[in-house]
């Protein structure tokens, strides 16, 4: 545990005068926040530096400061110019091709396309896909988890006080909140890690210290790592296209330009901010083994004890605050997105179509609390948490995103039954490719998945729980040009008012 | 100092620099911002 050792009493003031901060920013925002759409999409306001702001920080959650400082760790310079550099090339095809499409079309919602282009039953299925995929059980976990490392107390405990944060200020002041939460926590994330990394590089004599037990392909670009492998990676990154808080920000921008310059302007602060988390993983290991960290060191822990082991007193609680807010910052937006997704996309059209404005903006705050504990539960009683997210990643990708790329980019026959058939494919299919590799699969401890080994006339195949997206998605296509062939050409209502 | 010590440097003095300017064109909008909406409001 780092706390006892390196995290002294003015760090934690640091950690708790941020939080008192983040609630403070909540009630300020509370006072303008007159109507859902204002609540939902910040009143389609947002300029260019709040979104980068947003962006930046909601889209890199713990899981990417650990998983690729760990990546690093292990394999060397391929988490960057493998792993990181391919799945940036979604965020330029999303700033390209997404962002003046969706924006104009002044939606509120992801499922909101759906309905739009398909009807309610296609909005309703993406509406749960989109809601299992928002529940921020992931990201409470891994608040606890840092809590518990860092600051010693019981993760349940840690994810429930920083959480009860966020969850606060999020029902508080909506999107403006959490988009203004999110940029100071855009702030301590990137100047922390930028100024730990480079201490920590000083500390233990440079990149030259690694060379010295650098195992081979260490400095490789792809690591001796096969491309297909990389790209499996990289197609698993698809949900990106269809990420209801991705688009939420989007909806949310003056315009489509302030939109598509704000993911260029976050692709570059994410290009130098992931190179730091590689050279810290890189770094954590000289530092191993010269004797400055444990030698037991769990590889995921890595940039977090290199980082705090470099920095001085007072800037280890700021560091701390950061990586606190790296996941915070996730919690609160995912939990507004379930929350809306709950009341706007399926409480509404089911049971309330008439709701008015003070409705929605209630149902909309139960909903949040709805999500909220329900990854709370999730986040503590279920042990195989990654393996759910990859799950409800897969599940929201192969449902919604071969209608949602059909609506923004054809402009042919689109009928309702396309739709409403490709989400039911999709999610037939991915919960009978998961049902069929438990049951035919092997489960392999090394990679934390199942494998289907088979051979068929003496050549020997393997099919990866991983690789659910090369069956489910052409699937869907074909759940979508069957629904096109016979369905019913009548298009629903087109340009319903968005609340 | 070898070449990965310098690009990482070169980084980290971007991200600190970019943060930096993107935080100062954020309180300019923000402010501007929320004061509109604070008198829709009214």
């Amino acid at each position: 545990m780092i706390a006892n050792t390196l995290v002294s009493p003015l760090d934690l003031a640091v950690v708790v005068v941020y939080l008192l901060f983040m609630i403070g920013i909540g009630v300020y925002v509370y006072r303008k926040v007159p109507s859902f759409e204002e609540f939902m999409v910040a009143g389609r306001s947002m300029t260019t530096p709040i979104l980068v702001c947003t962006l930046a920080s909601t889209y890199y959650g713990l899981e990417d400061l650990f998983g690729t400082s760990e990546f690093a760790y292990n394999d060397g310079i391929v988490a960057y110019f493998g792993y990181t550099l391919l799945s940036l090339s979604i965020y330029v095809f999303a700033a390209f091709a997404l962002a003046k499409r969706l924006r104009r079309e002044k939606f509120i919602s992801l499922p909101e396309i759906l309905k739009r282009y398909y009807g309610r039953d296609a909005s309703i299925l993406g509406a749960v896909a989109s809601f299992a995929y928002s529940i921020p059980a992931l990201s409470l976990f891994a608040l606890g988890r840092v809590c518990e490392v860092t600051l010693g107390i019981d993760a349940w405990v840690g994810a429930l006080v920083l959480g009860a944060v966020a969850l606060a200020y999020t029902l508080l002041g909506g999107l403006w909140a959490v988009a203004i939460t999110d940029t100071i926590q855009f702030v301590l994330m990137m100047v922390t890690v930028a100024i730990g990394v480079v201490l920590l590089m000083g500390d233990v004599g440079g990149f030259a210290a690694v060379e010295t037990f650098a195992p081979e392909g260490y400095f490789a670009p792809l690591g001796g790592m096969p491309i297909w492998l990389l790209i499996a990676y990289v197609a698993s990154l698809l949900s990106l296209l269809v990420d209801p808080g991705f688009y939420q920000r989007i909806f949310a921008a003056r315009s489509d330009r302030q939109a598509r310059n704000a993911i260029f302007i976050a692709i570059g602060i994410w290009l130098a901010y992931d190179w730091l988390v590689t050279a810290g993983g890189m770094l954590a290991r000289a530092a191993v083994h010269q004797g400055a960290l444990p030698a037991d060191l769990h590889s995921n822990d890595a940039l977090l004890s290199g980082v705090i082991l470099a920095l001085p007193a007072g800037l280890v609680g700021v560091f701390l605050a950061g990586v606190l807010a790296t996941a915070m910052s996730t919690t609160d937006s995912y939990s507004l997105v379930a929350g809306a997704n709950l009341a706007y996309d399926i409480h509404r059209p089911l049971r309330n179509p008439d709701a008015t404005d003070s409705e929605l903006m209630r149902n909309t705050k139960i909903g949040i609390v709805i999500s909220w504990i329900a990854g709370f539960a999730l986040a503590f009683v279920f042990d195989r948490l990654m393996a759910l997210w990859v799950f409800t990643a897969t599940l929201l990708t192969s449902m919604v995103l071969v209608p949602i790329m059909v609506a923004i980019f054809w402009k042919g026959k689109r009928t309702p039954l396309a739709g409403t058939l490709s989400c039911l494919t999709g999610l037939v299919a991915t919960i009978g490719f998961y049902l069929a590799i438990a049951w035919l699969g092997v489960e392999n401890e090394t990679y934390g998945t199942y494998i289907w080994s088979f051979s068929i006339g003496g050549v020997p195949y393997e099919v990866w729980q991983e690789y659910a997206l090369y069956f489910t998605l052409p699937i869907s296509v074909l759940g979508f040009l069957v629904g096109n062939l016979f369905g019913n050409d009548s298009q629903p209502p087109a340009k319903e008012a968005s609340t | 100092m070898n070449g990965w010590d310098v690009f990482t440097w070169f980084n980290a003095v971007v991200l600190v620099v970019a943060t930096s300017l993107i935080f100062i064109f954020f309180l300019r909008d923000a402010a501007g911002i929320l004061k509109q909406v604070g008198r829709e409001k009214e």
